[in-house]
């Protein structure tokens, strides 16, 4: 073809890629770039749906007129109100939405009320309290409003039902005042805004945006909002602003890059032609999957960049022997190097479009998008090169050229090829835990003055719940979620929500919960209730006698008494169509055109610990609901990144390894050429996971980008390689050339503001300098000094499997062989909930939100059962032990030191045992999965977490277990003269000793039957009592004994239950195990009416009677009082005021069972939280144990704020598992808000 | 007028009793003279689901500028109390005890303060729910509320206006259903002053 035919096609080519871009539509809505399909589509389409994502907070400052706030709120509201196409609006509560409510709800009230206070209320004490408090009532200024309402609603149910029913809605921190929501202060108010469409589509030129703001700003006061809306628009604009600086700067750098390494304006032309027809197929092949969002479109573009490395190459390798004297000549150069490099092009290119192919198929639009555009941009770039590459080097090029040298020695020494190898294995080890963070928000971003009023109304409306950041999470509310449920019908998506609804209004303090339930009771709710009135006939003759008694003239009720009660017939959605509650139905309910239904609870947490537990409880609720929430569909993100990215990358790479193998048909060079790829994936993860970066969906495919980069350059350089010194130099400047440019080009997303933009500079510059490694260090290595890389290769492959072969036999050294148990196996596990599990006569059920379970037999039978009833609540608790183990020791090597260095102790703690709780736990460890075996093996591992209070005692110095606060009690200073033992366990490890407690009723063969509480799958004791009366505590103290390992004060404590019947047989027990560390023993016993502390040390122990009653905390007043680890405790500790606190209240008078509860919950007047009181909110567990009665006292989740409930160890071992409410719940909310300060505290200290 | 005949002037002035108020809407000013009341009372309502009149007695203080408590003794006890931006039911045979925030119920507060107007004595207030007809003899006042709300509840509140000082003696509430309710005020004390009972 002559250059003339060349150039036309050149321009036919560019003419009609360019008819194509332009029908390219560019979005920056979000929603175009997230997938439409599979679990996070969906899950993402139900938030949006019920309205999670697109609340928007309307605060209106009245601080500077207090008095005008009411008015200004009214005002605004009814403003938006009438932008009813845009958004609904809610700002008040008024005296017509009750008396509204009440007319709805008034042909309903018997199916409306709870069926506990039906049942009650109708029975004929119930007829006559209501009917004497109606006439009371009745006598009262109001008594005409009584008169009216009582002919038709007797038993004034319509209040009952309108007043739970005006709450839904309001908020923690959020006050009505005047029917408005107001904050605290009293000075700001509140409007609720819920938008109609999506909020990602918002821009600044949105009708919704629009509105608001002028809305806004006609206020009589300041008014400013919030919400997914404004971070969308405010996204698009940073999106665009700092992808147009980068790209400009970007081209300005790579102009520079050019002038200076070959001194002349003529090469940088030459990259024109192909940039210009590599962008023009990119936007033809953008058109085929417009709209395309604009963040792919940006890198897309960036992609035509690529192919300015095509003619980097030809320019470089024409020019690698000199430049000719005239154009014939050039062109003829020119030609040859294309002809020369066709085979280092068509790999190159095959590479890079296999790689783009990969992300075709990928279920986010914006990554299938951008693969391929890349692909028309590569093929663009390559076709420009290929037409009229020689005729532009002909044209530019001029005698006296040289290639550029670069400052980088030639030859690489071997042992820098081998450690940079060994590295980059480390790196790629390291990648293993890289992180992906899926939230599709992840790619919002706020400008400061947003992020401030984030802040500011978060902590003002939400109690500042939503402002933790995580790093996960790092800007997200991580508070509100959704329990949706699905039926064929609206009664059975009621129904399945149900069972969620009810244990989350029972067993989840600090969580706001709306559901359409209040408003439309399922099957199960209607029914109960109507059975509750059923007996018509008895309730309307107990009536009429509570009637007549009170006053009242029967004949006039009973019409309206026998329709409320007969009024069977289940509200509708239409039964709410006039009043507010339409709006939360509307936003909770829906029905298709077949009367399939949808129905969400919404809930708002007060922190992301109060979520969890309710989504625990949604869990064990049995309710076929699914919980979403902004962290799970985080979580689902993730999966699709990670998942996407790990298979198309390691395809990609696979496939492209195949080429290079088919190519060179050697395997040093087949891995030379792969170098620069390979240490561009372990170098840009690796770097990533050690720096705690997290790839996101738009970070996650520049990886891609990378790859493809580095590709061509291990390609080209063992093409050069192969065409001799100088071809292999020239490749080199190309190479230095190409990476010069690509890093000038995306360098500047480094300084982006935006995460998604910043994120993508990051792998991209990551990527850019381990491909440089690779292709500069390790891949030269191998193609000239191939002997002294695999002499090192093969030091560093000794090195590794030494270190292995060590590291497996220090496991080996300390693996502690279990005993040799044979399982009974007789039994089958039976399911019969997710609180009823049966392992034949053994059981697990959970009482007022305790666990409780009944294990019997053999030690092998009761590590066998304990193992088939703890199931997932042994797996909770493992995963979240290793991460409370990862919080408290976050340094790997001394993790790994600990892994391989304690289970050295194990011998001295099996040689110390019981053998009946080493088989037990042996047992325990035989059944089930593992995931955790990697760390050490399970019964090793399993006996070393028996040992943790010890260990953690003796080595940590004690931060997770001084703060236990108990006493013994009984005799003269007792209500009945029960022996009581109460204490607080404060132990730190974790969330599953507090949410999942369990109390466990043990009766081993040829031991005495006991009742601790824990958790399941511990084999020891920490506190319970036995059925010989005697009852023990373990608190934590220190002496200077030096620590002996033994036996774990936990088998100590449960031999003394297993075996003792008096005090004097305890302490012969724990005599003669002595201590591992330091201990307090607290041992009452109930039988002989007496009780002791055992000051337990490795030297000895002294018992100290405590009379008729006694305090302990964490120090010991014996002979080891003057230790000088004592003496600092005491000293520097909180131990001393909270014994002397304890020690005066119990001083005050003699105490019963609600008594020592209140002793536990006491805070001492101390600001909440304060570990310096008796309740600082961290308790593991708070117990009162009755030695007596054979009974202990638990306190539910959270510490000892849930209720406290009673069980009797004859009851447990009679299978009587439910538990008697001793003590109410001490507002759990405070306690959770603790928590919640501490977490705070905890991440800013982070 | 000479120095010398002010002083019989005045004398005469004196001599002779002080004409009635005519009943009229400057009555309210006077009521609303009165800082604190506090009364026995006996109230009859004679209502259609009642098998028969219920007589109720107790006692009521109102301290200007809105606090009131209502308390019945006999047959049952209750107390309903206004104050503070809060209304108060307590029934204490009953364990009930009930508190609204009357600030959130703005529509709630007003109605209350309606049904009270006679208490309060607030002349804006009962020119704009009330239209007000006022009888010379006996001295009474007849209230018929203007909004329909409060029309559903209330037909007519008629007051018996006592003189010497001027009190509201005894309202009658006629409802829309044509029940009644009588409320009779005995051993009143107006601001710390007791009044002597009218004669029966």
């Amino acid at each position: 073809m002559t250059p003339h035919r060349q150039l036309l096609a050149l321009l036919a080519l560019l003419g009609l890629s360019l008819a194509f871009a332009v029908r390219t539509e560019v979005s920056t809505n979000l929603l175009d770039a997230l997938p439409t399909k599979g679990g996070f589509a969906e899950a993402y389409a139900e938030a949006q749906r019920f309205s999670l994502l697109d609340t928007i907070l309307v605060d209106v400052d009245g601080s500077a007129r207090p008095e005008a706030l009411g008015e200004a709120i009214d005002n605004l509201g009814a403003r938006l109100e009438a932008h009813p196409e845009l958004f609904s609006v809610r700002y008040r509560v008024t005296l017509a939405d009750a008396v509204a409510i009440h007319n709805a709800a008034a042909p309903h009230l018997a199916v409306l009320v709870d069926e506990g206070w039906l049942r009650e209320t109708t029975t004929p004490a119930g007829l006559t309290v209501a009917l004497q408090a109606a006439a009371a009532r009745l006598s009262g200024p109001t008594g005409g409003l009584v008169a009216a309402l009582l002919p038709t609603d007797p038993l004034d149910l319509g209040s009952t039902v309108t007043a739970s029913m005006q709450q839904a809605g309001a908020g923690e921190g959020i006050a009505v005042v005047g029917g408005h929501f107001l904050d605290t202060t009293g000075t700001h108010g509140l409007l609720l805004v819920r938008t109609k469409g999506a909020a990602f589509g918002t821009t600044r030129a949105s009708p919704l945006y629009k509105t608001l703001e002028a809305e806004l700003a006609a206020t009589p006061l300041p008014a400013r909002w919030l919400g997914s809306a404004k971070f969308a628009a405010e996204a698009r604009e940073t999106i665009q602003s700092e992808t147009q600086v980068a790209v400009g700067a970007g081209i300005a750098l790579v102009a520079a890059v050019f002038l200076l390494a070959f001194r002349s304006v003529r090469p940088l032309l030459g990259t024109l032609p192909p940039a210009l027809l590599g962008a023009g197929l990119a936007g033809a092949a953008a058109s085929f999957c417009s709209p395309v969002h604009g963040l792919t479109l940006a890198f897309g573009g960036a992609l035509a960049g690529l192919g300015v490395d095509y003619w980097i190459h030809l320019y470089l390798h024409a020019q690698k022997d000199g430049v000719g004297e005239n154009f014939a000549t050039r062109l003829a150069q020119g030609r040859e190097a294309l002809r020369h490099l066709g085979g280092a092009y068509a790999i190159s290119v095959l590479a890079t479009v296999t790689s783009f192919a990969m992300l075709v198929s990928s279920a986010y639009p914006a990554v299938s998008d951008l693969g391929l555009i890349g692909i028309g941009a590569v093929l663009g770039a390559l076709v420009c090169v290929v037409l009229v590459g020689p005729l532009l080097y002909a044209s530019l090029a001029r005698p006296g050229d040289r290639v550029p040298s670069i400052p980088l020695p030639e030859r690489v020494p071997g042992w820098l090829a081998a450690v940079g190898i060994v590295g980059l294995c480390a790196l790629a080890a390291v990648a293993v835990g890289v992180r992906f963070d899926g939230d599709p928000r992840s790619l919002d971003a706020r400008t400061a003055p947003t992020a401030a009023l984030e802040a500011e109304l978060d902590a003002r409306w939400m109690g500042g719940a939503t402002s933790i950041p995580t790093r996960t999470t790092p800007h997200l509310g991580t508070t509100a979620a959704l329990v949706v449920a699905e039926g064929a019908t609206l009664d059975e998506a009621l129904a399945a929500l149900s069972p969620a609804v009810t244990a989350l209004s029972q067993r989840a303090p600090g969580v706001q919960v709306q559901s359409p339930l209040g408003l439309l009771p399922g099957p199960a709710e209607r029914q109960a209730r109507a059975d509750a009135v059923a007996d018509v006939v008895r309730i309307e003759a107990d009536f009429a006698i509570a009637a007549d008694v009170a006053g009242f003239d029967a004949a006039t009720l009973l019409p309206g008494l026998r329709a409320t009660l007969t009024a069977t017939r289940a509200p509708s959605l239409t039964t709410w169509a006039e009043t507010p509650l339409a709006e939360l139905l509307g936003r909770t309910v829906r029905v298709d055109e077949r009367g399939r239904a949808t129905v969400a609870a919404l809930l708002r947490a007060m922190s992301p610990e109060a979520l969890r537990h309710a989504q625990y409880e949604v869990e064990l609720s049995g309710a076929d609901a699914r919980f979403i929430h902004p962290a799970g569909l985080a979580e689902l993100g993730a999966q699709h990144i990670r998942t996407e990215l790990l298979t198309r990358s390691g395809l990609a790479l696979g496939l492209v390894l195949l080429y290079l193998a088919v190519r060179f048909r050697d395997p040093v060079r087949v891995l030379a050429a792969a170098m620069p790829s390979l240490a561009a994936v372990a170098g840009t993860l690796g770097c990533h996971a050690l720096f705690g970066h997290a790839l996101t969906p738009a970070s996650g495919p520049a990886l891609v980008l990378v790859l493809g980069l580095a590709f061509d350059q291990g390609i080209f350089l063992v093409e050069g390689e192969q065409s001799g010194r100088s071809g292999f130099l020239a490749a080199r400047a190309a190479i230095l050339m190409a990476l010069a440019n690509a890093f000038a080009g995306f360098a500047g997303l480094l300084a982006a503001s935006h995460p998604a933009v910043r994120g993508v500079g990051l792998v991209v510059t990551l990527g850019i300098a381990s491909t440089a490694f690779g292709a500069f260090v390790l891949t030269p290595a191998l193609l000239e000094n191939p002997l002294t890389t695999r002499r090192w290769l093969r030091h560093g492959a000794f090195a590794l499997v030494g270190f292995f072969v060590l590291d497996q036999m220090l496991a080996l050294a300390g693996r502690i062989p279990p005993p040799s148990v044979t399982l009974p196996a007789v039994h089958q596990l039976d399911v019969r909930s997710a609180t009823d599990r049966r392992f034949g006569p053994h059981r697990i059920t959970r009482s007022q939100g305790i666990w409780v379970a009944t294990l019997s037999g053999t030690p092998a039978e009761i590590g066998e059962a304990a193992a088939h009833l703890s199931g997932p609540i042994r797996d909770r608790a493992e995963a979240d032990l290793y991460r409370t183990f990862n919080r408290l020791v976050p340094n790997r090597f001394v993790q790994y030191g600990l892994a391989r260095g304690l289970p050295f102790l194990g011998r001295a703690i099996v040689t110390d045992s019981p053998p009946a709780y080493l088989e037990e736990l042996a047992a325990y460890t035989q059944i089930g999965a593992d995931p955790w075996r990697w760390l050490a093996p399970t019964y090793t591992r399993k006996l070393m977490m028996h040992a943790l209070h010890d260990v953690g005692q003796a080595m940590v110095g004690t931060p997770m277990l001084d703060g236990c606060t108990g006493f013994v009690a009984g005799g003269q200073w007792t209500a009945d003269g029960h022996w009581l033992l109460a204490r607080n366990w404060d132990f730190g490890g974790g969330d599953p000793f507090s949410e999942d407690k369990a109390v466990i009723a043990v009766r081993r063969d040829g031991a005495i039957p006991y009742v601790s509480v824990a958790m399941m799958g511990l084999a020891g004791v920490v506190s319970g009592v036995n059925e010989a009366g005697i009852g023990i505590a373990l608190q934590a103290a220190a002496s200077d004994s030096p620590v002996r390992p033994g036996a774990p004060m936990i088998f100590i404590a449960r031999e003394v239950l297993d075996s003792a019947r008096s005090l004097d047989e305890a302490e012969a027990i724990v005599r003669a195990r002595a201590g591992f560390v330091s201990e307090a023993v607290l041992v009452v016993d109930g039988e002989a009416g007496e009780a002791a502390i055992f000051e337990v040390t490795p030297d000895g122990v002294e018992r100290r009677s405590a009379g008729t009653h006694l305090a302990q905390s964490n120090h010991l007043r014996g002979r080891h009082a003057g230790d000088t680890l004592n003496v600092e405790r005491m000293a520097h500790g909180t131990t001393v005021v909270r014994l002397d606190r304890m020690q005066a209240l119990l001083d005050e008078r003699p105490v019963d069972i609600g008594r020592a509860i209140e002793l536990l919950r006491d805070r001492g007047g101390y600001p909440d939280g304060d570990e310096r009181a008796i309740n600082a909110d961290i308790a593991a567990h708070g117990v009162v144990i009755d030695a007596t009665a054979r009974s202990i006292t638990v306190g539910a989740w959270p510490n000892v704020a849930g209720e406290f409930v009673t069980f009797r160890l004859a009851d447990l071992l009679a299978d009587e598992l439910d538990g008697a409410i001793a003590a109410g719940a001490d507002d759990p909310v405070r306690s959770l808000r603790v928590h919640l300060e501490r977490e705070r505290a905890a991440t800013e200290a982070r | 007028m000479p120095r010398r005949l002010f002083p019989l002037a005045l004398a005469l002035l004196m001599a002779f009793p002080r004409p009635a108020m005519a009943l009229d809407a400057s009555v309210w000013l006077e009521l609303g003279k009165v800082q604190s009341l506090q009364a026995d009372f006996i109230q009859v309502q004679t209502r259609t689901i009642l098998k028969r009149p219920l007589e109720s007695s107790g006692a009521v203080r109102f301290d200007r500028p809105g606090t009131l408590t209502w308390a019945v003794l006999t047959p049952a006890r209750s107390t309903f109390s206004m104050g503070g931006g809060k209304a108060t039911m307590e029934l204490p045979d009953h364990r009930a005890h009930r508190v609204v925030d009357l600030a959130t119920l703005p529509e709630f507060k007003r109605l209350a303060a309606s049904v009270m107007v006679w208490l309060q004595a607030d002349p804006v207030a009962v020119a704009r729910d009330f239209t007000t007809t006022y009888a010379p003899s006996p001295p009474t006042i007849v209230l018929i509320p203007v909004d329909p709300t409060l029309g559903r509840l209330v037909k007519t509140i008629e007051l018996g206006i006592a003189e010497s000082p001027f009190r509201v003696a005894h309202v009658r509430i006629v409802e829309p259903t044509g029940d009644t309710v009588e409320i009779r005020f005995s051993k009143v004390v107006l601001d710390g002053v007791p009044v002597p009972d009218p004669a029966p």
